[in-house]
């Protein structure tokens, strides 16, 4: 057997009643890895939205002293600015198209580097937004648990409050990472793979 | 006077075969393979505007539809091997009379073992690429594309060897 037979095999295979779709405009790109993490992202989007609005009716809700409306909403709009300027970025990164007309190694090279430096964006994002999350957790402590804030803030237990901020940061990251990895990490390793199959030999 | 749609329609239309042929490499059930085809001729919409009469339609369009297939992940849920498909097939096949049905399905079997550059090297090959094409096509040099059709070549080879059949 020998590669002309393979050739008349491939010569003989003329496939039947392959049907084009009719519409489309209404076809949908579903199964490639910029338009799943697309997906993703639209989800958590609608998350993130959700989270602000909440977080914005929080004094609200626990019913924060009148004192501590102005340093929350200081804060909240610092963290509306941020969360704002990352979810800007994250969709219109998102709303590139494929270059699938480029040569093949081109074309994975741009799709795993999108992939790659949207993992960045999104750390740095969840990142960026940690210190808030923590004072915010502060201020929630401060005005509903005053008695558990005293005690955290009395001289001896200060260690306490440095290692918990420390560790909860530092906690963030690492679940960021792990996040980052699981949901968006496997398009890439697997494109990697691929840029692989390429190299010089 | 034909839109913009007509007109990508009756240019696909003619290769049709070809990029259903594409996803019976790259998919090894038929739903899978269904699902590749329509994705191909989504992202070929998407960039038809990127085409530019400079080449040749086939070339850009086996460009698309192989960088699509590379990059086209599977419904995680749905596993049917080839196997089972091909058992089906068989079994219904009456002698001699649909022996080239069953090449075919030996040809996708085997194909579908080998990795995706390996896949689109050989189906370049088969779609007539010199070597200088395929580096091209595959943003390789002619060197580098040789080297590894040969080896693809080789471990097509064995495959179907290693199923027992020869062509």
């Amino acid at each position: 057997m020998d590669f002309n037979d393979i050739q008349s095999v491939w010569n003989n295979d003329k496939p039947e009643n392959v049907v084009l779709p009719t519409n489309l405009e209404k076809l949908q790109s579903a199964s490639l890895p910029l338009d799943k993490i697309r997906k993703n992202l639209k989800k958590e989007f609608i998350y993130q939205i959700l989270s602000i609005v909440f977080i914005g009716f929080a004094p609200f809700m626990y019913k924060f002293p009148q004192n501590a409306f102005a340093p929350f909403y200081l804060l909240f709009s610092i963290f509306v600015a941020i969360s704002v300027y990352y979810l800007v970025k994250l969709f219109l990164f998102y709303k590139r198209l494929n270059k699938t007309s480029l040569n093949t190694k081109d074309s994975l090279y741009e799709t795993y580097f999108d992939i790659r430096l949207n993992m960045e964006l999104y750390k740095t994002f969840g990142f960026a937004l940690t210190p808030f999350i923590i004072l915010f957790l502060i201020g929630v402590l401060y005005f509903q648990l005053p008695k558990a804030f005293n005690l955290f803030t009395s001289n001896s237990h200060l260690i306490s409050l440095f290692g918990v901020v420390i560790f909860a940061i530092l906690s963030m990251g690492l679940s960021l990472e792990w996040w980052v990895h699981h949901f968006y990490g496997k398009y890439a390793k697997e494109l990697r793979k691929v840029l692989d199959q390429l190299k010089e030999e | 006077m034909q839109t913009k749609e007509q007109e990508f329609l009756t240019k696909i239309e003619v290769h049709k075969g070809i990029l259903h042929k594409v996803s019976k490499m790259y998919m090894d059930n038929r739903d899978d393979q269904q699902d590749l085809f329509q994705e191909i001729v989504c992202q070929l919409w998407k960039s038809y505007d990127s085409f530019r009469n400079e080449s040749q339609f086939s070339t850009w369009m086996y460009r698309v539809a192989i960088n699509t297939a590379i990059v086209f992940f599977k419904k995680e849920k749905r596993k049917v091997p080839t196997t089972e498909i091909l058992s089906e097939n068989i079994r219904d096949i009456d002698d001699d009379s649909d022996l080239k049905e069953i090449q075919i399905n030996h040809f996708y079997e085997a194909v579908n073992q080998l990795d995706k550059i390996e896949k689109a090297l050989i189906f370049y090959q088969l779609e007539g690429y010199s070597h200088k094409e395929i580096g091209q096509n595959l943003g390789i040099s002619e060197g580098n594309a040789r080297v590894k059709l040969n080896r693809t070549k080789n471990k097509l080879r064995e495959i179907i060897e290693k199923q027992g059949y020869g062509f």
